[in-house]
């Protein structure tokens, strides 16, 4: 059963139509079946995050998801920072890194097709003074924005 | 910001999925920043003063 309602993946093709410019992939990492959760039973969440990716990715050809699995490819999970699941790691026209940790539901699903389109123009609604300052940025910066689902 | 700048590494973390998430950060509403594990505020802040938060913190990475 699809998550998202027929006029809202309607409105997600056309906006994605106008405004993606170049593809975009999502690495997703789920895990599918571990011995070391307890209790042992799947990520429920995983699964509706993985549900609402694939939709998603059907709205436009340059989105594309690529599935990691948390266990089986724990070196690339490492690689990325990626320590909870379900977790969404962005690979576009960012020069830093952008996640996702969770389900994006709600109004954080608005956020992420905002990122998406950041992404593949490479460009940000941010200010010019904002911007300069924030290329200017002579050490790491780890922001942490903490949410609950709308 | 993350986009913007390679320095830049941006997490939103939906806290009711990760409960030690909001034990470390003592999450009592949201939106709840922190930033380099340092300086943290609550609510959304005007584009400027939130720039002014990460440029503090990248001031303390350089000088510490």
């Amino acid at each position: 059963m699809p998550l998202l309602k027929e006029e809202d993946r309607e409105h997600l093709k056309e906006l994605f139509a106008s405004r993606l410019q170049d593809p975009v992939k999502i690495h997703f990492f789920t895990q599918h079946a571990s011995p070391l959760t307890a209790p042992s039973h799947e990520c429920q969440t995983c699964q509706s995050a993985g549900e609402l990716l694939e939709e998603l990715s059907s709205l436009s050809d340059k989105i594309t998801i690529q599935v990691h699995d948390l266990l089986t490819d724990a070196q690339e999970a490492r690689d990325l920072g990626v320590d909870r699941i379900p977790a969404l790691v962005y690979e576009g026209k960012n020069k830093g890194v952008l996640r996702f940790f969770g389900v994006p539901a709600g109004y954080e699903f608005a956020v992420v097709v905002e990122d998406l389109v950041d992404l593949s123009r490479g460009s940000t609604t941010l200010s010019q003074d904002t911007r300069e300052q924030i290329s200017g940025l002579q050490s790491p910066v780890h922001i942490k924005v903490l949410v609950t689902p709308t | 910001m993350a986009i913007e700048s390679p320095q830049v590494t941006a997490d939103v973390i939906e806290v009711g999925e990760f409960p030690q998430v909001v034990q470390r950060y003592q999450v009592y509403s949201v939106p709840k920043v922190v930033i380099n594990e340092s300086i943290t505020f609550e609510g959304a802040l005007p584009e400027p003063q939130f720039l002014g938060r990460v440029v503090e913190a990248a001031a303390q990475g350089t000088a510490g």
